[in-house]
């Protein structure tokens, strides 16, 4: 009885047999078509996504904008060539004076190590390392925020912009482009493991060095590119889209310890990338690498490419030195200017001639075609920036300063004395004139609309300035006071 | 006289049986598990009822309209929810009390039902499995063998579940304890195996199939306590436990049949038929694939949850003021792919976000992105891009997300 009871009929038994079969079955041939082979598996497990980084939104959701987004605007150094070189048409006077001069963040610390601030036509866009960046336009007010989430460690590459946008790349990977007249966000792209340079506009592209994501780089680098040290990061230049952040493709790799600078000269299509210890050059459309070279001693970015065959770079221990892009990075000369150098050398054009500031506070100019220094004088600058430009001076002031006509006006620009710019004739180093501001100079001018923009900084912290050519401002100011007198005459009793 | 006749036959039922009685004491201990496992991650209900706005089923989008409880009514709730528990476990073992332990059960079940259903972040299959076998222990006749067949159910349900290519990759097992890829993918079958042969062989009279089913349920389950957390594991070891249960029980009936009462008739087997039907019936509405999409958010909501169909997603969302925009962080990105990556999830909490943010200072709305991929995609795939999401117009139903 007892065993009848607890004994399974066969039919049962069969029914289980057939459940059984269909499990395994469908555990093959349903759920895991890939236990067949380790193979398969590693590879449906690591290759077969498309790791292509695509942008949030995706193009076809993101907003319009125009199709010409215009130049770089900006620059790091005033152009891609980073020759600290006004490049715009119109020449200027020599004589200048502050329009008006507001202070910004006054309720922030900044931190001059890690924030960043980008000035163009519109204003000044600072991005600092909690993640906020704001717009401060040029009446010196703050338009928009934007507040991207990063992390503690996390900083801002030195931003760009051009027309319509304002891009930004984060240490950790990130590079979005937020709109300039709303602060809205166009778009995102988390491209990369690491993001080691300012992004660099050229023509519709953005040109950005990452340490690309394994996908990334597995889809892009051939193994025989990508052979290297297990323990040395690899990085490679990426092109992206700049109206709608979609990736395009992945240059070469290449070693970097440290930020990498981007010059390009549009003229021969010309990239030059240089870290502390690297200089190499690329071609600018395949972004294949024509050479590497490790330099002998740490130099101070970015390389300097004007026109010709050669860059020019300044190194930390004080030399200048150029190196012919042509012939595979060979040197072509070196000066010792006997002090560590502090500041990015401004190319004279016409002259040919680059000054740069030493630490001990001399402006040094050196002939580029000689490798001699042509003069040096004492700046006394007390500015935290240590880097000048060049600008051309209009007819009358070139016939004042009594400068050689055939050298077109060029004049050499720097930061001196505590709250000054000084105008100086590069050929002999002839002080033409002294700007006065109300605070020590902190970054490049932004010209524009008759005058330019510029970022100080004083006891009482962030100024942003807006100079105008001094018979402008006195003109405008006369007007103002008329069109007030008008007003007045206007409102009294019995007008 | 019906309902009272209902209600004594029920209680007859488990005042007979001693494995019902234990049963009644392992469903407490469920509870008090549950409790212990809400308050390690810092008294989630209650941490999600004080946030600004709940997340809400997909059957119910306007939950937000029953907060109307203070924090600290919901806070002694969550207290007499341990309290209960205890008492009725304590109850349960002392067999002379059981009509007032079979009460605090159903009070035990409306009070996590006050707690769970409030936010739907706190599902989980685990949750779903228990009340459905606290609901047939309350209120269902046979229960012996309903319940048995509804664990039984409830195993190989959530053993084809598994039936996924994100599972049996092994990724799940190959991520938390660090092996390689080929022995994680047959971890993952046996897992399968397990799951769906073994609770079958637990039904069979012959004890070589019930022995080896036991164990084997037995080992899987202490594995997966030792590879995940302690929760899911214990309670399930804690239903197979009526299992054993019932073998000590049928050995007792067996030596002291002739003591049996023939008083009350054997209640019908109609309960279990209709019980088990209608469980695998909702399971199967969740895969209906072009069925109605509110039958099939029924179906979702009603079914166990499958794993998540998309293994990857990347999401982000930004708060539109008049004069600022600020990304929001991800408050989803720490949880099990099946909450992260899955759209309703997403939505809710966007939607949540809307309500959080509607009080501040020149809120406008959040613009939301959402893009996810399965284990057999190679691309992503969009599931919203939404630039006014706290708009009225836009709901779930409107997006069309999968």
């Amino acid at each position: 009885m007892d065993y009848r009871r607890n004994h399974t009929p066969w039919y049962w038994i069969a029914l289980f047999i057939l459940y059984v079969g269909g499990i395994v079955t469908m555990l093959f041939a349903i759920g895991n078509p890939y236990l067949y082979s380790t193979k398969i598996l590693k590879n449906v497990l690591s290759v077969a996504k498309d790791e292509t980084p695509l942008p949030t939104p995706r193009p076809d959701s993101q907003t319009d904008i125009p199709s010409s987004l215009g130049s770089e605007l900006g620059s790091l150094r005033m152009n891609t060539q980073r020759t600290g070189v006004d490049l715009s048409a119109e020449t200027r006077d020599r004589k200048w004076s502050e329009n008006w001069s507001k202070a910004i963040l006054t309720d922030v610390a900044f931190d001059f190590e890690k924030d960043q601030i980008h000035v163009d036509n519109l204003g000044a866009f600072v991005a600092r390392q909690n993640g906020e960046i704001s717009y401060i336009n040029l009446d010196g007010k703050l338009q928009w925020k934007f507040e991207l989430t990063v992390a503690q460690d996390d900083f801002f590459l030195p931003p760009m912009s051009d027309d319509q946008l304002l891009y930004l790349a984060t240490s950790s990977g990130r590079i979005i482009a937020i709109r300039k007249d709303t602060g809205a966000l166009q778009w995102h792209n988390r491209i990369a493991r690491e993001i080691i340079s300012a992004p660099l506009l050229r023509g519709e592209d953005l040109l950005i060095a990452i340490e690309p994501t394994s996908g990334l780089r597995a889809k892009f680098i051939t193994e025989e590119k990508a052979k290297s040290r297990q323990d040395t990061k690899r990085f490679s230049l990426a092109r992206l889209k700049r109206k709608t952040g979609e990736f395009v493709t992945l240059s070469d790799p290449f070693e970097a310890k440290s930020q990498i600078w981007i010059s390009f000269q549009p003229e021969s299509d010309t990239l030059v990338l240089s870290a502390k210890d690297r200089l190499l050059r690329m071609d600018g459309m395949k972004l294949s690498i024509r050479w590497s070279q490790i330099l002998p001693e740490e130099i101070l970015p970015p390389a300097m490419l004007p026109p010709g065959n050669l860059a020019f770079v300044s190194t930390l221990s004080g030399k200048v030195a150029a190196i012919n892009i042509e012939k595979g990075g060979l040197q072509s000369w070196e000066l010792d200017l006997e002090s560590p150098i502090v500041g990015a050398l401004t190319y004279i054009p016409v002259q040919e001639l680059a000054a740069v500031e030493t630490k001990d506070g001399y402006l040094h100019m050196v002939d580029l075609k000689k490798g001699e220094r042509k003069w040096k004088l004492n700046l006394q600058n007390e500015s935290p920036y240590h880097q000048g430009w060049s600008t051309r001076l209009n007819g009358q002031a070139i016939e004042i300063a009594g400068l050689k006509w055939h050298h077109k006006g060029w004049t050499l620009w720097s930061p001196c004395g505590s709250q000054k710019i000084c105008v100086y004739n590069p050929e002999k180093g002839e002080l033409l004139e002294r700007i006065f501001l109300s605070g020590g100079v902190l970054g490049l001018p932004f010209f524009a609309n008759k005058g330019f923009h510029i970022l100080l900084k004083n006891k009482e912290g962030l100024r942003f300035s807006h100079m105008m050519e001094s018979d402008d401002l006195e003109k405008l100011k006369k007007a103002e006071k008329a069109e007030k007198a008008a007003q007045q005459v206007q409102g009294a009793p019995g007008a | 006289m019906t309902q009272m006749k209902y209600l004594k036959n029920n209680l007859w039922e488990i005042q007979k049986s001693s494995a019902l009685q234990f049963f009644g004491a392992a469903l407490a201990l469920s509870h008090i598990l549950t409790w212990l496992d809400w308050f390690k991650q810092n008294k989630l209900p209650l941490y999600y009822y004080s946030q600004a706005s709940p997340m809400c089923w997909s059957i119910w989008e306007s939950c937000h309209q029953m907060r109307f409880l203070p924090l600290q009514a919901m806070e002694f709730m969550f207290n007499s929810y341990l309290a209960i528990s205890i008492l009725a476990f304590v109850l349960f073992l002392l067999t002379r009390f059981i009509g007032f332990a079979w009460f605090l059960m159903i009070l035990l079940v409306i009070t996590k039902g006050l707690l769970y259903f409030q936010d739907f972040r706190l599902s989980s299959n685990t949750h779903y499995f228990l009340l459905l076998v606290n609901l047939a222990f309350l209120f269902a006749l046979n229960k012996q063998i309903l319940i048995k067949y509804l664990i039984v159910s409830c195993f190989v349900a959530s053993g084809l579940l598994k039936l996924y290519p994100q599972w049996m990759t092994g990724q799940w097992f190959e991520h938390r304890l660090l092996i390689p890829v080929k022995l994680a993918e047959w971890m993952a079958a046996l897992g399968f195996l397990v799951e769906t042969i073994a609770p079958i062989a637990l039904l069979f009279k012959d004890s070589r199939f019930f022995v080896l089913g036991f164990i084997s349920l037995l080992l899987y389950y202490s594995g997966i306590w030792y590879v995940d957390s302690f929760y899911t594991p214990t309670i399930m070891l804690t239903q197979l436990s009526f299992f054993l249960a019932l073998v000590y029980e049928k050995r007792k009936s067996e030596s002291e049949f002739l003591y049996q009462s023939y008083i009350r008739p054997e209640p019908s087997r109609l309960w279990v038929s209709m019980g088990i039907l209608i469980f695998w019936m909702i399971q199967g509405l969740g895969f209906l694939p072009k069925a109605d999409p509110q039958l099939r958010r029924l179906g979702e909501t009603l079914s166990m949850d499958p794993m998540a169909a998309a293994s990857e997603c990347e999401s982000s969302s930004f708060a539109l003021f008049d004069s600022s925009v600020k990304e929001i962080p991800n408050r989803l990105g720490d949880m099990e792919t099946t909450q992260k990556c899955s759209a309703y999830m997403a939505f809710t909490n966007t939607k949540a976000l809307c309500q959080e943010f509607a009080k501040t200072a020149g809120f406008r709305s959040l613009s939301s992105y959402m893009y996810t991929r399965s284990m057999r995609d190679s691309e992503y795939h969009t599931t919203f891009e939404v630039s006014d999401f706290c708009n009225s117009d836009v709901t779930f139903k409107k997006l069309g997300a999968n």
